[in-house]
């Protein structure tokens, strides 16, 4: 591997860390939303709510 | 806006040049296992985001939001049609987006893809109708069998308090890690996996119903114990979770249904149920057994048996195939809906509360998500075969209370990889072939034919 497509590498997986970091902090907002916040409080919230990809438990829980 | 700022992330330039790159055939056959998958999974994302225009994603973000809220208004008070407008709507852009996803074989095999990767209409048909096959003329001989299991004493009050202990003490049991992990309460119980490190659960406790606890409790922990076990090589990656929903739901459901219905699960521990409840401390072993495997056709899936929630999730499938290819319009949903509860439960709801209206999903625009549920029922089905198999010990080892080497078999087999293995690579490396629903008919019929007396 050329030294070029090295860096790709390591700056994609750089970039993608990131993205799983902000999965993170949005799932870690939805668990707060469902189980301690007010009720009020998700009815809003989910107004401005911007729906990860299905795949990403993450940051979004599954459906029972 | 934090997944605003993810949205833009994963559709930036610097992502486009790193794809680019990364996913020639000369790159690609370089790279180590888990950045290949890596590049793969942020490809198809990539192409698949990139594909729709940002104002008809915002359209869609909006109109699911406001439809969510719709829908809950609308199933307290059964009005389909204050629901109509919104899911008509969504029916609308979701086939708009189908369009800009590309189609694959059918338009509904683009939704189904979304939820299982490589999941076909053809390859589920195929399944379901083998499925329905067995399970129909099983649940029929259920219901003419004069041997039905006596539930009256679980129609009792059960301490919440004491539930919400014997949850705790079952999820130690099963090796959910606390120190990875914590377990709270919601209306509807769900899991959330940050990362292998945090891993929360959360259950409910229904005064006049001690058994949705205590299942709720061993079917997230289910979901839990896959998270909390996915490889450290893998975390903070976006291969640091389940691999598909299908998957994800055979690991709840085996440790919800296949052992925690199971009667060497109860073996052992029923003898703490009954402490925790004195009430149930003159009901035997085999009755409670019995009553909590009942089988009944019901109207609301969540509620439903191991038996007939295939039968449910069959019905929601169908619908949303013909709603997607074959033009049945949203309009005709509760007429749809009715008519097929009478020809596979025989019974219908007498209000779209009750029927048409009891999911959140499609309010959501979560279409092709339901046959997840039941593709996990097949998977957990054909993984316990051969679990069987390679342990035979497994029925000891439960009434044993002996949990952990079954978590260890399942760490091994499928939780350590996340999605650094596709469904259908996991479920060939672990059983031999792939989905194969004959395995889960087997189960079924035997625990049935025992219980019933078939």
């Amino acid at each position: 591997m050329d030294k070029q497509t090295q860096e790709h590498l390591e700056s994609f997986r750089n970039l993608a860390r990131k993205i799983k970091s902000y999965h993170e902090a949005i799932g870690l907002l939805h668990w707060d939303l469902r189980t301690g916040a007010p009720k009020k409080a998700f009815r809003l919230v989910r107004r401005r709510w911007v729906c990860c990809p299905p795949k990403h438990s993450s940051c979004k829980p599954r459906l029972t | 806006m934090l997944s605003t700022e993810a949205f833009k992330l994963q559709t930036s330039a610097d992502m486009k040049t790193y794809l680019d790159a990364l996913t020639t055939p000369a790159v690609s056959e370089q790279l180590e296992d888990i950045d290949r998958r890596l590049v793969e999974d942020c490809k198809k994302e990539y192409d698949r985001s990139q594909s729709v225009p940002p104002e008809k994603v915002q359209a869609y973000t909006v109109l699911t939001a406001k439809s969510e809220t719709a829908w809950e208004d609308a199933k307290h008070n059964s009005d389909f049609a204050g629901f109509s407008p919104y899911l008509t709507d969504i029916v609308k852009l979701k086939q708009e987006f189908i369009d800009y996803w590309g189609v694959k074989d059918t338009r509904y095999d683009t939704l189904l893809d979304m939820y299982e990767p490589d999941l076909t209409v053809e390859k589920v048909d195929a399944v379901f109708a083998r499925l329905k096959a067995r399970l129909v003329p099983l649940q029929e001989k259920i219901n003419a069998s004069e041997n039905k299991p006596n539930t009256e004493f679980l129609n009792q009050l059960f301490d919440t308090k004491q539930q919400e202990k014997f949850s705790l003490f079952i999820l130690e049991q099963m090796g959910y890690d606390f120190e990875a992990g914590r377990l709270d309460e919601s209306v509807h119980p769900f899991a959330t996996g940050l990362n292998p490190g945090d891993v929360r659960i959360t259950t409910h406790y229904l005064q006049d119903d001690v058994a949705s606890a205590v299942f709720s409790s061993l079917h997230e922990g289910g979901h839990a114990l896959y998270e909390q076990n996915i490889d450290d090589s893998l975390a903070g990656t976006l291969l640091a979770e389940g691999t598909s929903m299908g998957i994800h739901e055979s690991q709840s459901r085996l440790w919800e249904n296949m052992i925690g219905r199971s009667l060497p699960f109860w073996t052992r521990y029923y003898k703490d149920l009954q402490q925790h409840f004195p009430q149930l401390s003159e009901v035997e072993l085999e009755d409670f057994y019995r009553a909590i495997n009942r089988v009944e056709s019901s109207l609301i899936r969540i509620e439903a048996d191991e038996l007939t929630y295939n039968l449910h999730i069959i019905i929601r499938y169908e619908i949303e195939k013909m709603l997607f290819n074959d033009g049945l319009e949203v309009k005709d949903l509760p007429e749809t809906w009715n008519a097929k509860y009478k020809e596979y439960l025989g019974i219908m709801p007498t209000n779209d509360g009750d029927g048409v209206l009891q999911d959140v999903h499609w309010s959501g625009g979560d279409f092709g998500y339901f046959a997840s549920y039941s593709l996990g029922n097949m998977y957990a089905a054909q993984i316990l075969h051969t679990l069987r198999k390679e342990m035979p010990e497994f029925d000891t080892l439960i009434a044993e209370g002996n949990l952990i080497p079954i978590k260890e078999w399942l760490t091994d087999k499928i939780y350590r990889y996340g999605r650094s293995r596709t469904p259908s690579e996991l479920i060939v490396a672990i059983t031999g072939e792939e989905l194969n629903p004959d395995y889960l008919a087997d189960y079924l019929e035997a625990k049935y034919a025992e219980i019933y007396k078939l």
